[in-house]
């Protein structure tokens, strides 16, 4: 669903002071890049910010750490979610005034010990200094590094793991390639030559989100939006309630110029200083990342060690014809 | 779904005689056509394949024309079926509309060059978060030297400057179109067109 955000970039565009031009200071800011698509982002039922990975938290261990409800070796957060007590997912359904991808809290709040970021949807607190010793349960992205993950098969006990249905080492992706902010805004590849028309080769999505732009673009009017989940970050995002929401944003330029901040608004992940605003979310019933076992095999291992190739490829299409 | 259906991008047109005496008469009044060309343009804008500057995307112009037709208020319309196609005919002696002339950009192909009225800055106007309204104003002396006495003005159309950054040609490329009852102009009045387009 496109929202009513996304109508209010296109005024700001036709209401640009063409003074501005004129001004060397200031005419950075009518680069047609400060109103294209610049962010994607993942989310998930409010709920869910309280629950699976984020529920537990042990200060022996710096791992992620859940309890998985079913006797199979997969992780179906749907499924968890049935078997905890009220626990209905249930992502907030699209609305044209919808601002961002949960309207109500998304803030994951550990006893009175600590709380992470509320921006609507997966943050990626790992980046966040002040959240080091905390950030295996406000999720929802995994460090380039590795971090350990337990999955329990029963409730977890303080200093003690218990017992074990199966566990590894997750490597974030997206955190390796400094492609994604603490707020959780996957960034767009920056552009190099043809404008728009990004190869999709593997490598190149080490940059980020690419436009994808078809040889009958000019008769369709289709923007093509495509981008990968690494095998280690999908698993990942599972273990903290999976994938509800997609959210497309471009940026801010009100908020970041009322801020101080001057264009070109480079990315930074670790200091990300753009503004985010959102142009159009879709929303699934079910998690993206449901898989089943089969055949003997555990579904989590297929999803990490068995795809025929490490990620998950994603396609968003624009139409504007 | 195109962008177009999520947004229910729309608009409204209203004609206005404007007499010396500053009575103003409204002449007509309804919605306008929002044409391909608008897709055309976002679609540069947004899969980042046009120009690279945001002003060849804003609608800084428009063209008045003498046969339009309501068959024309249809979105695969690319041009005005009679626009007004001389300096003459748009300013003669002593009109004050700033016109300019550039090629067109028509579904497929530019067209020869064509004359266009500009779009003053300080008469695009944002009325709420999602609106915006062009005023277009064609003065008491500007579009009365037509092709004949029985030469009426009945359509305008709104331009995108030059969204696909055709160098060294820039086309503009027609986003709105509107249809009106026929209009004698005359140096008794000026016309106002006050057009608002929701996004």
């Amino acid at each position: 669903m496109i929202v009513d955000t996304a109508g209010q970039v296109i005024v700001d565009m036709l209401t640009l002071s063409p003074s501005l031009s004129k001004i060397p200071s200031a005419s950075a800011i009518l680069d047609t890049s400060n109103f294209s698509f610049q962010a994607i982002s993942y989310g998930k039922d409010v709920s869910g910010f309280n629950k699976h990975a984020h529920a537990v938290y042990d200060s022996n261990y710096s791992a992620i750490i859940v309890r998985s409800y079913e006797s199979v070796s997969s992780y179906h957060s749907s499924a968890i979610g049935s078997a905890i007590l009220r626990y209905n997912i249930l992502p907030e359904y699209p609305d044209p005034l919808n601002t961002r991808l949960e309207q109500n809290n998304c803030r994951t709040v550990f006893s009175s010990l600590f709380s992470g970021l509320d921006v609507g949807h997966c943050a990626n607190h790992v980046l966040l200094s002040s959240y080091s010793s905390v950030y295996q349960t406000l999720g929802c992205f995994a460090p380039s590094g590795g971090i350990n993950y337990y999955v329990l098969s029963a409730d977890h006990v303080s200093g003690s793991l218990g017992n074990i249905l199966y566990s590894g080492t997750l490597s974030g992706a997206y955190n390796k390639y400094g492609i994604m902010d603490s707020s959780g805004f996957l960034t767009f590849a920056p552009l190099n030559g043809n404008q728009g028309r990004a190869k999709t080769a593997t490598l190149e999505f080490t940059s980020g989100v690419l436009i994808n732009l078809s040889p009958t673009f000019s008769s369709t009017g289709n923007i093509d939006l495509v981008w990968q989940l690494s095998a280690h970050d999908a698993a990942t995002l599972l273990l903290y309630g999976g994938v509800y929401h997609f959210g497309l944003w471009c940026l801010d330029i009100k908020q970041m110029l009322k801020e101080g901040h001057k264009p070109p608004f480079a990315f930074n992940p670790l200091n990300n200083i753009r503004k985010y605003r959102l142009f159009a979310k879709k929303t699934f019933s079910r998690d993206l990342l449901y898989l089943n076992d089969a055949f003997g095999a555990s579904a989590f291992k297929v999803l990490l060690e068995g795809l025929a190739a490490p990620y998950i490829a994603y396609q968003w299409t624009i139409r504007f014809l | 779904m195109n962008i177009f259906d999520y947004l229910n991008i729309n608009g409204h047109v209203t004609v206005h005689k404007l007499y010396d005496d500053g009575h103003e008469e409204l002449v007509y009044d309804d919605h306008n056509t929002i044409v391909s060309g608008m897709g055309v343009g976002l679609a540069c804008l947004f899969g980042l394949s046009g120009s690279t500057t945001i002003l060849d995307y804003q609608i800084d112009r428009f063209q008045i024309g003498v046969s339009g037709g309501s068959a024309l208020e249809v979105s695969s319309t690319n041009s005005l079926s009679g626009a007004l196609s001389s300096l003459e005919e748009y300013v003669g002696t002593d009109g004050e509309l700033f016109v300019l002339s550039a090629h067109q950009f028509k579904g497929s192909f530019v067209g020869t060059p064509t004359w266009y009225a500009a779009i003053p800055a300080h008469n695009i106007t944002r009325i709420d978060d999602n609106s915006v309204r062009y005023t277009l104003v064609v003065d008491k002396e500007s579009c009365n030297n037509l092709r004949n006495d029985n030469t009426y003005v009945n359509e305008i159309g709104l331009f995108m400057r030059n969204p696909l950054g055709l160098n060294p040609i820039p086309a503009p490329i027609l986003v709105a179109y509107k249809y009106f009852s026929s209009i004698r102009k005359s140096s008794d009045f000026a016309l106002v067109f006050r057009w608002t387009i929701n996004f």
